[in-house]
């Protein structure tokens, strides 16, 4: 019975808008009706008494009601209880209202009306809105309130709610208070705070999170599998208690991995990054995390109109890479040395949505490898057979996006690979006919292939093969003796031979070379 | 000029020159023209222009994120044995001079073997696992065992056309009957070209040795779409294009002269006629002028260095050798020619299939390799295609001294240009005379559809209307090896 009880108590965050809007309209017609006594305005319209009677009785019949629910849903005792006592009172008080006037209308007491249905709005208005804090969070209304609005109104400017400055090195954040909290506080404050919290359950302090819900402790410090929260996390969506509820926004899987790592690592309150053993796959993470938020690209038509312009101008190709987004490859290559340093420049001007660059055998410079600074997203670039030096190198630090590198027949040698250490992306480089040195490519490359990710990796796919196999069915109809083995077919080879099976090529090691005659 | 204000260029056109629009033509001339110029105001503007410049490509983008942005074809063309190149099969060695088994040939096509005894013949030469991929090659094919790292085998091929040319047209325009374009033409209607020096679709054929198929110049055809997008064969002997020189007494300057004087006629009829084929004839004459210049520079194979001279195994640069052209390939994918085909007649050993097989890998073998490791040293692997293949493959029963036609199976290899190197796709069945059913089964419509990825292309929407029907060069089947795409 309980259960239909809370059934029905849901209902009043519906339910609730009728009264108001009854009570709302109820006014704006008195106040047209008032206008209406004077001739201008005659044609207004006007309620009249028994229209007044049947309005007020289904209103405070719906008041009562939605009252009756917002109770019901109250005992429920998810809510912040200060709040819910406050809205508990007002919404009662609503409903008495109502029944009020609706016997001061039928004594006809018109003055006494008209204050009490002023009152009741003033009352439905801050019931209203300590309803609306308890489901959105106190604050939900003004959080949006324009800055000039709230110096007018005299209010304080807001301030962004950030603790503590996030320091720029992962390596010296707290883990809690800069990865853990805020990540909560997205995801799980909002139904598990202090407005909310259900299941008497808050991660919005420290202590809070320590002291646990109903069930009990939600972690357990050192060992993540064992964790409520983490279990609940990996629970199937549409598992009752997979949390979040189904619908609600859900933990990414490197959020899931935050987590998991910093409850493995004690669950610290206090422990920086650099204190704690940092799996890589962890390390990835956090690094995408602390990196600088991204400029936001500009509009995909915007660009296009951009690029052919300069497309037209420069006599270069720009294309875009794909039909969606605004990533362009621009290839300069067929203006040869009429494209130089001054028409880099204006290339530049698509800087942040270049993804391949192709400005071999270009008249490009040193110097002009500076505009190269901006084109943060280009992944492919071409310099073979331009005048560039080693120096030019040292201005491609920047592009941390960047995967294949032509530099063939330059001028670059070794010291130019050294500036290129710090491309994290880069896979292939081209050096034929440079002065690099095999001993200081292989340098480049050192640590570019991450072996402890190629072994998770292939655990995973032993791990997926052990599933294939498990994926079977056998029906088992006891055994049966072998039937009289058939006579010899004439011609050999008309049944494929068993022995074949193992002959497909790159398989079998064993056949290294088989000669014919 | 540019992809961007240029989409619907040619529905533009077709739509100007619909069997309706043409018999409503008389009547509301005016009409059409403003119609054609609302779709793309190029068509009226810019007159003298019209046409000429480097082809944009009908697709605004790809599809997807390409890898490839060219492709080197080199065309086994006559058919090379599966069995003696890529495709070891040691239980056909060891069926060798015996009768072939009635359960595989019961009921199928076959050439010239058609009502003869079928004997197995097993492989004439030794094959050996290369690189560090352990991929079976061939030992007659010493050079490409060097650039089993390279390469994608594919063992699966398969073919529905027996005899030559039409198994050629085929396997260039995904259709025996002749009139489609061919997959080079496609390209270049879709995506363009990079260069507006030299032709988009090349070809160059080279022969050799003994008497070979003839290849027509059909299978470089652009079909139904604008004569623009059609392959250009380049001559391999000599100067790859004749009279390309001005004669005695004429200068670059009024040769100029006379180019934009015949091109702002050809734009007066352009836009009167709204027919493509005109300024297909605009755009050649602006490319032809352009290649005084562009191909003398390509064939100067004097600025080569020796050591490149040697990779490829040419004894005289421009000699019309398969290793020359190869060199030539290279020269015109750096440059910026979209589809570049090369032939090599000689492939067709339905006799002395031991001595011609060793003697036409002795012409193809070491050019092939050296072209990868060429175009790898330049970093232009990332973004070539290279297909090495013919056109269908030989049966693995003998005919005399040699093999015939065979179309359930065959070899090809791919490389660069987005496909994943070192590995082997597809198999065939223990004597080599079926593909398998096993997922990775290559038909030659498969096959389009997966180089038309590499370039980013989905190749169902790759389309053109012609005669009431859209068309691709798919047709209506292709399925991509997702597999063995990097």
């Amino acid at each position: 019975m309980d259960q239909f009880w809370l059934f029905l108590g849901r209902f009043h965050p519906l339910a609730v808008h009728l009264p108001i809007g009854i009570f709302v309209l109820l006014a704006v017609l008195e106040l047209t009706g008032l206008l209406a006594r004077r001739q201008r305005f005659s044609q207004w319209p006007r309620l009249s008494d028994s229209q007044r009677d049947h309005i007020l009785l289904f209103a405070a019949l719906m008041a009562m009601a939605t009252a009756f629910m917002g109770w019901l849903l109250a005992r429920d005792g998810s809510y912040d209880p200060v709040l819910i006592n406050r809205h508990r009172n007002l919404g009662l008080l609503v409903a008495a209202l109502a029944v009020i006037l609706v016997v001061v209308q039928r004594a006809r007491w018109s003055r006494v009306y008209a204050t009490l249905l002023a009152v009741t709005l003033v009352v439905i208005t801050a019931a209203g809105h300590i309803g609306g804090e308890i489901t959105h969070g106190s604050g939900y209304l003004t959080q949006q309130l324009p800055a000039f609005m709230r110096r007018w109104m005299g209010q304080p400017p807001v301030k962004v709610a950030r603790p503590r400055a996030i320091p720029s090195d992962p390596r010296q954040a707290v883990i809690y208070a800069d990865v853990i909290h805020p990540l909560l506080e997205q995801r799980c404050v909002g139904c598990h705070g202090p407005a909310k919290s259900n299941g008497q359950l808050r991660y919005d302090t420290w202590e809070q999170m320590l002291r646990g819900g109903k069930n009990g402790a939600v972690f357990k410090a050192g060992d993540a599998s064992a964790s409520r929260m983490i279990k609940r996390l990996h629970l199937p969506l549409d598992e009752k208690e997979h949390m979040p509820p189904k619908g609600k926004p859900q933990l990414t899987d490197d959020e899931i991995a935050l987590l998991e790592w910093w409850i493995d690592r004690g669950a610290s309150v206090d422990k920086k990054v650099a204190d704690v053993e940092i799996a890589p796959a962890v390390a990835e993470i956090l690094e995408a995390r602390f990196a600088p938020p991204a400029p936001p690209l500009p509009p995909r038509a915007t660009v296009l109109a951009r690029a052919a312009a300069l497309s037209e101008k420069l006599g270069i190709i720009i294309r875009p890479m794909t039909v969606e987004g605004p990533w362009l490859e621009a290839n300069a290559r067929l203006q040869s040395t009429r494209f130089g340093d001054a028409q880099l420049d204006e290339l530049a001007a698509l800087a942040p949505v270049l993804q391949w660059l192709d400005l071999g055998e270009t008249a490009v410079t040193d110097a002009g490898l500076g505009h190269l600074a901006g084109m943060k997203n280009l992944q492919r670039l071409h310099l073979d057979r331009t005048a560039i030096t080693d120096t030019g190198l040292t201005r491609l630090s920047g592009l941390t996006k960047l995967e294949y590198l032509n530099l063939y027949g330059t001028a670059i040698g070794d010291p130019g690979l050294v500036a290129l250490q710090s491309l994290p992306r880069l896979r292939s480089i081209y050096l034929w006919k440079t002065h690099a040195t095999a001993a200081a490519a292989k340098e480049l490359g050192k640590g570019r292939v991450d072996q402890r990710k190629i072994q998770r990796w292939r655990d995973q796919i032993a791990d997926l093969q052990g599933k294939i196999g498990q994926e079977r069915f056998d029906a088992n109809l006891g055994e049966t003796l072998p039937p009289p083995p058939p006579p010899t077919p004439p011609v050999p080879m008309a049944a494929p031979a068993p022995a074949a099976a193992g002959e497909a090529p790159a398989k079998n090691p064993a056949v290294l070379a088989t000669q014919a005659k | 000029m540019n992809p961007f204000t240029d989409p619907h260029f040619f529905r533009a056109q077709q739509q100007a020159w619909s069997r309706r629009t043409f018999l409503g033509k008389s009547a509301q001339a005016l009409g059409a023209l403003a119609l054609g110029s609302l779709i793309n105001p190029r068509l009226l503007a810019g007159t003298a222009q019209a046409g000429a410049g480097a082809w944009p490509g009908i697709l605004p983008a790809p599809h997807f994120p390409p890898r490839a942005k060219r492709v080197i074809h080199l065309c086994m063309s006559g058919g090379p044995s599966h069995l003696e190149t890529f495709d070891p099969k040691p239980m056909l060695n060891k069926l060798h001079g015996q009768p072939f088994p009635e359960s595989f040939t019961k009921g199928q096509q076959l050439a010239q073997l058609q009502n003869t005894v079928l004997l197995a013949r097993g492989s004439t030469y030794g094959f050996s696992r290369c690189g560090l991929s352990g991929q079976m090659i061939s030992d007659v094919l010493p050079y490409t065992q060097s650039i089993a790292d390279d390469i994608c085998i594919i063992r699966s091929m398969h073919t529905e056309q027996i005899n030559h040319d039409p198994a050629h047209a085929f396997m260039n325009t995904g259709s025996a009957i002749k009139g489609r374009p061919s997959m080079g033409s496609w390209l270049l209607y879709g995506l363009g070209t990079e260069t507006e020096n030299l032709p988009g679709f090349v070809v160059l054929m080279s022969n050799g040795p003994g008497p070979d198929q003839p290849v027509s110049a059909s299978q470089w055809s652009a079909g139904f779409l604008p004569s623009r997008f059609q392959g250009v064969q380049f001559q391999s002997k000599g100067a790859p294009v004749h009279y390309v020189g001005n004669p005695e007494g004429v200068c670059q300057s009024t040769q100029r002269q006379v180019i934009d004087e015949i091109a702002q006629l050809n734009g007066y009829q352009a836009d009167a006629s709204l027919d493509p084929e005109v300024q297909t004839r605009v755009a050649q004459y602006e490319l032809a002028f352009k290649m005084q210049t562009s191909v003398p520079d390509l064939a100067d194979l004097s600025k080569e260095p020796q050591s490149i001279l040697d990779m490829y195994g040419i004894k005289t640069p421009g000699d019309g050798s398969f290793a020359s052209n190869c060199l030539l390939a290279r020269r015109l994918a750096e440059r910026g020619t979209r589809f570049i085909q090369l032939y090599h007649r000689g492939w067709d050993h339905h006799a002395d299939l031991d001595n011609r097989t060793k003697l036409v890998a002795g012409l193809v073998d070491q050019p092939s390799a050296a072209l990868i490791k060429d175009l790898k040293q330049r970093g232009m692997l990332d973004d070539t295609l290279v297909l090495w293949g013919g056109e269908f493959g030989r049966t693995p029963m003998g005919q005399g001294t040699g093999r015939d036609h065979h179309i359930n199976a065959f070899s090809v290899w791919m490389a660069g240009g987005g496909i994943k190197p070192g590995i082997s796709w597809g198999s065939t069945d223990e004597l080599g005379y079926k593909y398998l059913e096993d997922g990775q089964q290559m038909h030659v419509h498969d096959l389009h559809a997966t180089m038309l990825a590499t370039f980013g292309i989905d190749h169902t929407k790759l389309i053109y209307r012609f005669q009431g029907r859209d068309f691709r060069l798919t047709d209506v089947q292709g399925k991509v090896a997702k597999g063995i795409l990097a």
